[in-house]
């Protein structure tokens, strides 16, 4: 259980930066398969990477701020 | 380029997930005795080592298999972006830095709770427990080993960058005996992060079929712009949090 817990920690440790990450991926990838911009669809992971950690880091923040006051 | 790449990644990601099972082993060696310490951890070695080949030399060979390059794309986007906001929060006083003295104290004290030492064969509790620790923080090190391999299709060189830091903490472990407070922890993830990230996302958008303006040199305009968010992120929150000048051990890069 400890290795799985471990083998599945080892790529999520918050769910809110995974999930902006796959939700970027997905729009990424219908772009690319289905609408054929395959520069946007760079531009989009791109996009997500940043966004996702912003939100993760700033949702950190908050509740350390919240947690201080 | 790609085989430098792939060694030091692999060299930085094991030294640093190696440099805390050694205090672990440190630990164990004191209290409970060295013999079944070194046991443990050889052991929990060679499993890691059999899973790099067993898992790793298949994988190899189905590397070029789309859904299998998505996949390692995948895993190495979550693990590195996993690490790299981690080392964000430490630099920026949210969560504190790891302190390998201080976990060498807690294991200390573990092992000598853990019950009577056997005082003849092997300790089972010092066995299970560098065995544990050294396999636990290894599954880490192979994992960057194997996706960082796959990904620059450099397998030697990604195992040759972790055997290297292996012998590396080994040899440190050998002639300090103490637990490797000085390495820079912090900044060995911040820096693998930063570089599973930019691969992991350039390999993932491959799988994808999208356009990378300037192709392979995009992996270094995205490390930039996770270099230069991470500052800012970094900024924004020592400011918000008024935390002093504490640049010395938490800026980023020291």
């Amino acid at each position: 259980m400890k290795v799985i817990r471990k083998l599945w920690g080892l790529l999520v440790d918050d769910g809110r930066l995974a999930s902006i990450l796959m939700i970027a991926l997905i729009l990424a990838a219908g772009v690319s398969f289905l609408l054929h911009h395959r520069t946007v669809a760079a531009g989009l992971i791109w996009l997500g990477l940043i966004v996702s950690l912003v939100v993760s880091v700033e949702h950190q923040l908050k509740a350390k701020l919240k947690s201080k006051s | 380029m790609f085989n430098a790449y792939a060694a030091f990644a692999s060299f930085l990601g094991t030294g640093v997930e190696f440099a805390e099972a050694l205090t672990i082993i440190l630990a164990v060696g004191v209290v409970r005795g060295w013999k079944s310490a070194l046991l443990g951890a050889v052991a929990a070695v060679v499993v890691l080592g059999a899973l790099v080949a067993i898992i790793g030399a298949p994988l190899v060979h189905v590397i070029q298999t789309p859904w299998v390059a998505l996949l390692v794309g995948l895993f190495m986007l979550l693990f590195g972006i996993r690490w790299l906001r981690k080392a964000i929060l430490r630099y920026s006083g949210l969560i504190s830095l790891h302190n390998e003295a201080e976990s060498y104290k807690k294991e200390l004290e573990k092992q000598r709770k853990a019950g009577q030492v056997a005082t003849s064969g092997v300790d089972s509790a010092a066995f299970a427990a560098t065995f544990g620790g050294t396999f636990l923080e290894g599954m880490e090190a192979i994992f960057i080993v194997i996706t960082i391999g796959l990904s620059t299709n450099n397998m030697e060189f990604s195992v040759i960058g972790g055997v290297i830091a292996t012998v590396v903490m080994v040899l440190l472990g050998i002639l300090l005996k103490s637990p490797l407070t000085k390495v820079p922890e912090n900044t060995m993830k911040f820096v693998v992060g930063i570089m599973l990230t930019s691969f992991g996302a350039f390999w993932l958008g491959e799988g994808l079929h999208v356009h990378w303006p300037q192709k392979d040199l995009s992996i270094v305009y995205i490390a930039a712009t996770l270099l230069l968010l991470s500052w800012i992120l970094v900024a924004r929150c020592k400011g918000k949090l008024n935390v002093p000048n504490a640049t010395k051990n938490t800026s980023i890069g020291g």
